[in-house]
């Protein structure tokens, strides 16, 4: 064995030295024995002559010595090689038409497998991430199936658990910097102690958070991040031990997290994060689960041994609280897992495998041209195989031009991936995590590579096996003559076809639904009416609203008279959550009961607003009245509630009028009288279903205002100059709010179903541009095998029709086939979609109806080419026709 | 001429491997010596050799050296190795059980069927 490597390493590396040796002797010989010959009597040229010809062929003897020494491989690449390229070059549109095919092919993979590699491959930045377990309570009978812990009960599992080395929980905000005349607005986590020990990730200077910094009232301290180090103290390390001023208070700057570390939950980007005291009175009330937490496996414990710990514990909880703890679960789960969740990881594996069809599709497509050549070449092959060429050799032959082809698709495809990727990053697709980390890596390109040769190995071996199979004197016949249409190789291609086209109307349809299903989401009425709104976030609050309640209510009721009187506003209202922005808070309430007592506390959605709000959302009134200036602070609390709470509380509208609600804001219940009904409206997402909601004046419940809402006609640069003028006027704050329109809200909501429909959109349309490419290729081929017999039939008497019906005919019935097989598919397949469709049936008529019309008509045109020249045959030509 | 005989297939590869274990040779060294024992009984081309010892060579049976030949000429000589001894035992075994087998058969006469 070691010889052998020795010597192909050696026949690589010293192929000249080695070529020198051999010459050398074989010359020794033949000069040893003409030496001896002379020397026995024989004249000097006869034996030279004789010596010769005893030897033997020396070229031929130095070919087999070359093939014995384990050359042979290299040198027959090369040679095959050489010859691949040569016909490449001689065919520039084959080859031009093969690697495209294979390009978009790899390309669309390949960017589909960036997205999947970045979101769920790539190891998390995490000492290891697969020890880092998710733990939360669940209920999933009540419908609370993501996990979350209250406070109260978070402390209980900390000081009872032995399954985890640390368990951290984390809440994240937003406050402001100031400091050396700069205001900025900090992204902030709150963390406990556990939080950096259970991700393992020890910080690059400093130190972390200590169990007596989640006290009440000890030291305020932070551990900053990477970014912000560079940013504000330029990466020096006197950073530690400085105190920067954070909302108003001074805070020590105790540690620096290293640049790849990043938040659990993959989405939001922290700046800084500061210690959360969990062990506070507000937080007492047990039902209240708003945290996420996790914790690091001990050595040796398996995640089920932690489940087990957990469902004991649980059930203690539920022994010692029953009223907030009966009926809930812990449960333990992989951290990715609930990062990536179940749902993208089924969206991103369905793009993956539009994906692979579309590769599918392009390697057909190149085994068929592949198929095709191979057909006109058969009288080569069928000499090559004569003079000796075994089949091996023949089908290597072939497999090296595939892999050419395809390897340089390939390298064109990862062109093509680098720029979808950034395509991908710049669409930003909804909330999908950690898309900052999107890149092409090692992962992506040996993948690429992958691809491309196995790509290449399949289209190879498909043409080559049946390329060189034909028996080497029926090929040197029928070579000859060409009217033979409906060979062995025929039948393949046309099965190639019907495959590509099947899969492409999979592809179609697939699309087509999801295409539906997203007009739909974005043509549906969501309640209330977004165009001409613009949004202010006033989130951290300014200052005069931090001071009292009393100071708030006033300043919000100043500052949305102040907007009100800007010139070119129509109205202007304050809301705690606007809509489409994930933001809805939700607190628990019940209705009062007359008779029966008080209903169940179940969360819902709670926003304050002030006077103008319906009217400036155009949300329709149903009965009773609107929030007044009469509703003022300290005055008798009243609500407006949605048709969604009548329906879930009071059956009808007027039932609902002068009823109360009583609504836990953090442990302190507060009762409302309803005094009005409103139409229901999209809160979160336009595909969900219509959620109760309690909408309280915000002059009686002040601490909850976070945005401006204005309806204007002014264009978005003049308003935002106008409120930004008026901000640094009213309240002398300088800062930047963020502000946007409720359009743009509500393109940002759709942005994760909008990128499955386009990207699957756009996979579709290359599907169907390569089958109907490959299509039109054997059409066109099939056509020109046939001149001779069309030749024959034009003298005949048929006319142009019959030959266009003739061709036509045969392309479309491959058309019908892959259609019918396609919709099949289609079906099954559609209902892997169903949880992605909003308001679309998996079996949607229109989507699959208009499909096949689209595939017919483009088909249709992919025949009607060929079958035109066909027409325009001269029989006198094509019967000479060789 | 007449006396010579073709070589069976596969049989070179043997005589090489007798030839180099009697002693390191070069390649014309190998034919003569193969002519020598065989008493000039056996016909092949003179080329054929070296494709015959290249395969040995790759297969590890031979190792080669560069050396000097008798008439003081650089020549390329050929050694049996470890494996290639062993090979050679195995192939004498099998090549005289062949022999046995066919002259046994060769001389069976029709009392004997």
């Amino acid at each position: 064995m070691f010889a052998r490597l020795k010597s192909f390493i050696g026949a690589l590396f010293r192929r000249n030295d080695l070529e020198k040796q051999m010459d050398h002797e074989m010359r020794f010989h033949l000069e040893s024995y003409t030496e001896d010959l002379i020397q026995s009597g024989v004249q000097r040229k006869d034996a030279q002559r004789r010596a010769a010809i005893e030897f033997g062929g020396i070229e031929l003897t130095q070919e087999q010595c070359r093939q014995a020494r384990g050359v042979m491989g290299i040198d027959q690449l090369r040679q095959d090689g050489g010859y691949a390229l040569r016909m490449l070059k001689k065919n520039p549109a084959f080859a031009i038409v093969a690697i495209v095919t294979v390009a978009l092919g790899i390309g669309v993979n390949s960017a589909v497998f960036s997205v999947l590699n970045t979101v769920v491959l790539k190891p998390m930045p995490f000492n290891q991430p697969e020890r880092i377990m998710r733990i939360g309570e669940i209920n999933p009978t009540h419908g609370s199936i993501v996990p979350r812990f209250s406070p109260a009960n978070l402390l209980d599992l900390i000081k009872q658990q032995k399954s985890f080395d640390a368990v951290g929980t984390f809440f994240l905000g937003a406050e402001k910097y100031r400091g050396n005349g700069v205001a900025e607005l900090w992204m902030i986590y709150r963390v406990t102690d556990g939080f950096f020990p259970a991700l393992g990730v020890p910080p690059i200077a400093g130190r972390t958070f200590t169990a007596s910094e989640m006290q009440r009232n000890a030291p305020y301290v932070a551990v900053i991040s990477y970014k912000l180090w560079q940013k504000r103290f330029a990466g020096n390390l006197n950073a530690i031990g400085q105190t920067v001023e954070l909302d108003k208070k001074p805070i020590t700057i105790v540690g620096i997290m290293p640049r790849s570390f990043y938040s659990p939950t993959g989405v939001e980007y922290a700046d800084i994060w500061v210690p959360m005291v969990i062990d506070d009175p507000r937080y007492r009330n047990r039902s209240d689960r708003f945290l996420t937490v996790f914790g690091r496996l001990k050595d040796g414990v398996t995640p089920q041994q932690a489940q087990n710990e957990m469902n004991v514990i649980a059930a203690r909880l539920a022994t010692d609280y029953p009223i907030n703890n009966n009926g809930w679960a812990i449960s333990v789960s992989d951290l990715r897992d609930s990062i990536t969740g179940s749902d993208l990881r089924f969206a991103l594996t369905i793009l993956f495998a539009g994906g692979f069809c579309v590769l599918l599709i392009a390697c057909a497509n190149v085994a068929n041209l592949l198929l095709a050549r191979a057909n006109s070449r058969k009288r080569e092959i069928g000499i090559r195989s004569a003079l000796g060429a075994s089949r091996s050799r023949l089908i290597r032959q072939v497999l090296t031009e595939s892999l050419i082809l395809t390897i340089s698709g390939g390298v064109l495809g990862i062109a093509l991936t680098y720029w979808s990727v950034s395509v991908v990053r710049n669409f930003k697709p909804g909330d999908l995590p950690r898309v900052e980390e999107l890149s092409v890596d090692w992962r992506v390109l040996v993948f690429t590579l992958s691809a491309s040769i196995l790509a290449g190995l399949a289209c190879g071996v498909i043409s080559g096996l049946l390329s060189t199979k034909s028996d080497v004197v029926a090929s040197l016949k029928e070579g000859g003559s060409r009217t033979s249409g409906g060979t062995r190789h025929t039948r393949v291609r046309n099965l190639l076809i019907v495959v590509e086209l099947s899969l492409s109307v999979v592809l179609l349809v697939s699309a087509g639904l999801l295409g539906r299903s997203f007009y739909k989401l974005t043509h549906n009425d969501p309640g209330f009416d977004p165009h001409g709104v613009y949004q202010v976030s006033l989130y951290p609050p300014p200052p005069p609203a931090r001071q009292s309640k009393e100071t708030a209510s006033r300043f919000y009721g100043q500052l949305i008279d102040a907007v009100r009187r800007l010139p070119g506003i129509e109205s202007a209202t304050l809301v705690s959550s606007p809509p489409l922005t994930k933001s809805t808070l939700a607190f628990p309430v019940s209705a009062k009961g007359q008779s029966m007592g008080d209903t169940e506390k179940i969360r819902t959605a709670v926003d304050s607003i002030s006077t103008d709000f319906f009217k400036l959302m155009r949300i329709p009134f149903k009965t009773g009245r609107d929030i007044t200036e009469q509703d003022s602070y300290g005055g008798h609390s009243v609500a407006v509630v949605n048709e969604a709470l009548v329906r879930r509380y009071f059956g009808s509208n007027d039932r609902a009028i002068g009823r109360e609600l009583e609504i836990i804001f953090a442990g302190m219940p507060i009762t409302v009288e309803i005094v009005g009904v409103v139409g229901d409206t999209k809160r979160d997402s336009l595909a969900e279903e219509w959620q109760p909601s309690v909408y309280i004046p915000e002059a009686q419940f002040p601490w909850m205002t976070a945005a401006v809402l204005a309806r204007t006609k002014l264009t978005p640069p003049e308003y935002y100059h106008s409120i930004q003028k008026l901000f640094s006027d009213f309240a002398g704050d300088n800062d930047t709010y963020s502000q946007q329109t409720l359009d743009d809200a509500m393109d940002k909501s759709v942005a994760q179903p909008k990128f499955y429909s386009v990207l699957l959109g756009v996979f579709a349309v290359i599907a169907l541009i390569l089958a109907c490419v490959g299509l039109y290729g054997v059409i066109s081929y099939v056509t020109s095998q046939r001149t001779q017999e069309i030749g024959i039939r034009v003298a005949m008497g048929a006319q142009k029709s019959d030959i266009l019906k003739l061709i036509i005919g045969q392309g479309m019935l491959l058309v019908g086939l892959g259609t019918v097989v396609g919709l099949i598919g289609a079906l099954l397949a559609s209902r892997l979609l169903e949880s992605f469709l909003y308001d679309v049936s998996t079996k949607d008529i229109l989507s699959y109806l208009s499909v096949s019309l689209l595939l017919a008509a483009v088909a249709l045109l992919a025949c009607f080419l060929p079958a035109r020249r066909a027409a325009k045959v001269d029989p006198l030509i094509a019967l000479k026709y060789d | 001429m007449d006396k010579t005989t073709e070589l069976l297939p596969g049989t070179l590869d043997m005589l090489i491997l007798k030839a180099v274990s009697l002693g390191p040779l070069h390649g014309y060294g190998v034919l003569l010596r193969i002519n020598q024992i065989s008493r000039e009984a056996l016909n092949f081309t003179q080329g054929s050799l070296y494709p015959a010892l290249y395969r040995l060579e790759h297969q590890g049976l031979l190792a080669a050296d560069w050396g000097e030949s008798e008439n003081k000429r650089k020549a390329k000589f050929y050694r049996l190795t470890p494996s290639g001894r062993k090979r050679l035992r195995e192939e004498e075994a099998g090549w005289n059980r062949l022999v046995d087998a066919i002259s046994v058969a060769m001389k069976t006469t029709s009392e004997e069927v």
